[in-house]
């Protein structure tokens, strides 16, 4: 599953299907523990936008292509009307194959750390993996780099090492076993100049953010608070479960950039969204876009608003600069207002990543 | 010239204890120069206002040189030409001396508690080793 998709055995290797979605099949069976699935989750899996009634046929046609793609393999997988099954006591996944890697060769090893998972899959439940699949890997390189500084083999364990740092730049158990390797191969100087990169990885540079504040006189992020919502004088009632399911979604979901709430007018979007950031612990701004001039910019009218009137020449420069690298929810209030020229502005949150 | 006299055992140890000191390198090289400021005023001006990258040199050149140490003929060239560059640092015998001790109880200080007591020997000899190579590097 890493790089490619495909099924190595005695009978060779096979990792060319006639579609994408017969490899996809093959992958779902291998990953599921018991190597046996309902046909209707798994028509869900492969089609989750269609009606189950529709990918009955459609789920055999891919079948029989995953049975052609696998040569002389096709009796590992067994159906019945309900469930389709892969022998699994027969077929180890890669996944399996990093939980319990002291059987892999460095090589092997270096391989699954990092070949990408599953490369231009976006399917949910292949993004759902990929956090599990990175927290393999990391396990698996930070045992095995352990097996091979303890058997004195420093520069395999570094290769190892290596390979696993663009995964988690910043481990410490990665960093202390990458110091210990290149201490054992007799280079204190290079385990010194770990250290450094890690502290400096860690620590932005001092530097940047003074020159931030003296370049544009305005307060610390800290001391500057952006414009906050209207204080709702009456009773919140009606949508509290919604209102938890969003600051749930908040929560959980750091790399979320937009959340876009949609409803006639009058039905109680900005309510919602106030009441949803209600104690989050999160920086909150919040703009209307009411009055924002329909043949103005409107980024430079968010820009302006969050300000606040703050005298600045650039001020979408400042306001990039002020909110970069900071946790922040800005609800933009209607935002129907902007008609098309609001497209502008999407780009831009997941650009600056502003927009939580 | 200076004879080092280690063992390869000596030399690991002393590596050992250079590597569990990395984390705490920096502050124990910002407080081997105060304290050299506060007793020497006058040696002040012979550096850069902002100590950083003095500090990060002085942990680099001794993890180069503890590299070194089982090639004895290189870490005597590196200290002994490291001694001629000190001449115009303002470096008198009598501040090698200093440094010889400031920098042990420095590392007897931040150094694991335990093996204290045989390390200090090892870095005792290790330090005379420096001052004396840099001093006869600083008659050349």
């Amino acid at each position: 599953m890493f790089g490619t998709v495909g099924l190595h055995s005695d009978h060779g290797s096979f990792t060319t299907f006639e579609t994408k979605r017969a490899a996809k099949l093959l992958v779902l069976l291998g990953l599921s523990r018991t190597g046996k699935m309902r046909r209707d989750d798994v028509a869900d899996l492969l089609w989750p936008e269609d009606f189950i009634d529709s990918t009955r046929l459609r789920l055999r046609q891919e079948l029989s292509r995953l049975r052609r793609g696998l040569g002389g393999n096709d009796d590992l997988i067994e159906t019945t009307i309900d469930f389709i099954s892969l022998d699994r006591s027969l077929v180890e996944n890669d996944l399996e194959r990093l939980s319990g890697p002291s059987s892999l060769s460095t090589e092997e090893l270096i391989g699954l750390l990092t070949e990408p998972f599953l490369p231009g899959w976006d399917d949910a439940w292949v993004t759902a993996k990929r956090d599990e699949v990175d927290q393999l890997r990391i396990r698996a390189a930070i045992s095995i780099a352990s097996e091979l500084i303890d058997r004195d083999e420093p520069d395999k364990a570094l290769q190892v090492l290596q390979a696993c740092t663009p995964i988690s730049p910043s481990n410490e158990e990665i960093r202390d076993l990458t110091m210990k390797a290149h201490n054992a191969r007799g280079s204190l100087s290079d385990a010194l100049g770990e250290y450094r990169r890690f502290k400096k990885a860690e620590s932005p540079p001092e530097s940047e953010t003074q020159s931030i504040q003296s370049s544009t006189e305005l307060p610390s992020f800290d001391a500057f608070e952006l414009p906050q919502p209207p204080h709702p004088i009456d009773q919140f009632f009606g949508r509290r479960q919604l209102s938890k399911d969003l600051k749930e979604i908040l929560q959980r979901n750091s790399e979320i950039r937009l959340i876009t709430l949609v409803g006639t007018g009058g039905i109680g979007k900005t309510r919602l969204a106030i009441e949803a950031l209600r104690d989050v612990e999160l920086c909150i701004g919040f703009v209307s876009f009411v009055e924002c001039p329909s043949n103005g910019s409107p980024e430079i009218y968010l820009a302006q608003a969050l300000l606040r009137g703050e005298n600045a020449s650039d001020p979408l420069k400042v306001l990039k600069r002020l909110l970069q690298g900071k946790a922040c929810v800005l609800i933009l209030d209607n935002l129907e207002h902007l008609d098309e020229a609001g497209d502008s502005l999407l780009p831009y949150f997941l650009r600056f990543q502003i927009c939580a | 010239m200076s004879n080092l006299n280690f063992t390869k055992e000596e030399i690991n140890r002393l590596r050992l204890s250079f590597f569990k000191l990395i984390p705490v390198s920096e502050d124990l090289s910002k407080e081997f120069y105060s304290g050299l400021f506060e007793k020497y005023p006058d040696v002040r001006p012979h550096f850069k206002p902002d100590m950083q990258s003095q500090q990060d040199k002085l942990v680099d050149t001794l993890a180069t040189l503890l590299d070194t140490l089982d090639r004895t003929d290189e870490a005597i060239h590196i200290l002994t030409s490291l001694g001629n560059r000190h001449i115009s640092y303002g470096a008198t015998p009598e501040i090698y001396a200093y440094v010889e001790v400031a920098f042990l109880e420095l590392v007897a200080q931040y150094a694991n508690q335990e093996e204290q007591k045989d390390l200090m020997d090892l870095w005792s000899r290790m330090m005379r080793f420096v001052s004396s190579t840099m001093l006869e590097g600083s008659q050349l």
